[in-house]
């Protein structure tokens, strides 16, 4: 009995390192951001929370973070809005085409982020010559960006949301004289809240997180967070990056704690 | 009726056209345009003029230095993707087969690094694979080396850190499917004398196949198509598609050649997942597990 204990243990040694190998990077990041020495060395110094207190008076560290919280909610609120809008058509109504326009709304999946940037870019950019109003880079022409990747993530979360909900519920509700928009107020609406805000959250991390689609469309001097973080990397990697980049893993594990309440969090993949 | 039919016609044009145009003007419009640049003529310092040739294209199949790009990226995604598939296939095995309260924490755990952000990953690898990083102090310690070693700007490190980030969707879709197959499968290949060993390689893997081919590819994709990884990790020595098609339309301002290099890149991804999905057709044919390939949404 206590041999094939031990049997077990030897064969379980795998998978730890495997689950060890997983979290890794992100268990660096987090064990040097402690490091009390700025040059990185093994084993530490010393250990310290002053790099967190430094990044307040890193003013580029602060302003990309907030530039980042504002890009992401916004491309949050719209890329819901539109996901919703487009989730009712495709999963309540019959229609020619519907495989197309599914297709279609997913689409930005398939194309590697780099390419959806830079194509945006390139075409904003041209269009700016011929008709002549700026149009990059501009804020919201950056929104926009971040709504195109977030749409195949609310879209397919909302669907699946609202292919869940019996659809007799709403036919009773209008049988009984509320109009179709009051009987999706009143009866989808508060059913379809746990889907919508997770695919909230997911859409906002997702783009919080994203470096590519940013690239071409942010403006000198007002980074993203992701970008602010590489264009530091380039140069250096010390406990101070590493102290941004916990900041990040902590509020992106907040927000999948949050959204884990609502959704599991194993569908969404 | 018909009015009835008109009005619904209405609603569905008011839900899906906003979502219809802007991905239509924002995505499919840059796309089309991206492909139209790629015909263009280059001129040096970072103009282009309009034009209808294939210069770019010959261009980039004739350099060597574009060839070597290229060659870089399939043989480390493919090097990544097969890493990934050997490390997946346990921890998938375990997650589908748990029972336990672990069960949720063990997923959150192997998605929770998928969520971080590629940025953030890259530099724990820094500082693990650096000069005087973590593995260079342990093997100096023991006494394995005399020096440091160079691991970043190496195609090993750059394997290793694509394979971290694609690992969590390959577990992920093997999983789904591992656990749609009934465990009274492999119980009853246990009871008739089987070892486990003999029942994961003789029943499960052959009626998991077809996830574990459609994970396969997924993450292939996803290494192609890699860019922070390669830029931060492989530097100038370990170039790959992504980050040198950027680095062709914001640094060397040719962007015929870069439009023409994402072309390239999307086309040779399309093509291979055509060929790839081919090839599990003819494997997987005739055999009666197709409705263990859906992935689950």
């Amino acid at each position: 009995m206590q041999q094939s204990k031990w049997l077990t243990f030897f064969k379980r040694i795998p998978i730890f390192l495997i689950f060890g190998f997983i979290v890794l990077p992100v268990f660096m990041v987090i064990w040097i951001s402690f490091f009390s020495t700025s040059l990185i060395t093994f084993p530490p110094k010393g250990y310290s929370f002053k790099w967190f207190v430094e990044l307040l008076h890193h003013q580029e560290f602060l302003n990309s973070f907030f530039l980042s919280l504002r890009v992401s909610f916004f491309a949050m609120i719209i890329s819901l809005v539109l996901g919703l809008l487009g989730s009712i058509a495709l999963i309540r109504y019959n229609f020619k085409g519907k495989k197309i326009f599914e297709l279609l709304f997913l689409s930005p999946l398939i194309v590697p982020t780099i390419i959806t940037g830079i194509g945006i870019y390139i075409f904003l950019f041209n269009t700016e010559r011929l008709i002549g109003i700026d149009m990059v880079p501009n804020l919201w022409a950056l929104i926009t960006a971040h709504v195109i990747i977030c749409i195949p993530w609310t879209v397919r979360l909302i669907s699946a949301g609202l292919q869940s909900i019996n659809p007799s519920l709403e036919e009773a509700a209008i049988d009984l004289g509320s109009t179709r928009i009051q009987a999706f107020i009143k009866i989808v609406l508060p059913n379809l809240r746990p889907s919508i805000i997770a695919a909230g959250i997911l859409s906002f991390i997702h783009s919080f997180n994203n470096l590519e689609i940013s690239l071409m469309l942010v403006r000198p001097g007002e980074l993203t967070l992701p970008i602010e973080i590489l264009n530091y990397v380039f140069w250096k990697v010390d406990p101070l990056i590493a102290a941004v980049s916990t900041v990040q893993i902590i509020l992106i594990g907040i927000l999948m704690w949050i959204a884990n309440k609502f959704i599991s969090i194993r569908k969404v993949f | 009726m018909s009015q009835n039919r008109n009005k619904s016609r209405f609603e569905i044009g008011m839900l899906i056209a906003p979502t219809t145009i802007l991905i239509t003007i924002m995505f499919l419009l840059p796309l089309i345009y991206f492909l139209r640049v790629s015909f263009n003529q280059n001129i040096l310092g970072g103009f282009m003029e309009s034009a209808w040739t294939i210069e770019n294209y010959i261009g980039f199949f004739t350099d060597p230095y574009f060839l070597k790009i290229l060659w870089n990226t399939i043989y480390i995604s493919i090097a990544a993707t097969l890493l990934t598939l050997v490390m997946a296939f346990p921890i998938a095995y375990i997650l589908a087969r748990m029972t336990s309260n672990w069960k949720g924490v063990l997923i959150a755990l192997v998605v929770f690094p998928l969520l971080v952000g590629n940025i953030v990953r890259d530099i724990g690898w820094i500082s693990f694979f650096s000069e005087n990083g973590l593995v260079n102090r342990i093997i100096t310690k023991i006494g394995l080396t005399d020096g440091p070693v160079q691991f970043l700007e190496t195609p090993p490190a750059v394997i290793i850190a694509i394979a971290n980030v694609v690992l969590p969707y390959m577990i992920l879709t093997i999983q789904s499917v591992i656990e749609r197959i009934n465990p009274a499968l492999e119980e009853a290949a246990i009871d008739l004398g089987a070892s486990r060993w003999k029942v994961i390689r003789t029943v499960l893997i052959p009626i998991a196949m077809p996830g574990i081919l459609a994970g396969t590819l997924f993450v292939f994709i996803l290494s192609m198509n890699a860019y922070t990884t390669p830029l931060v990790i492989g530097g100038t020595k370990v170039q790959m598609m992504a980050p040198a098609l950027y680095a062709q339309i914001n640094e060397v301002s040719n962007w015929p050649m870069g439009s023409a290099m994402a072309i390239i890149l999307i086309t040779i991804t399309l093509l291979s997942s055509i060929l790839y999905l081919r090839v599990i057709e003819r494997t997987t044919s005739g055999s009666n597990h197709a409705t263990t390939t859906e992935v689950k949404g």
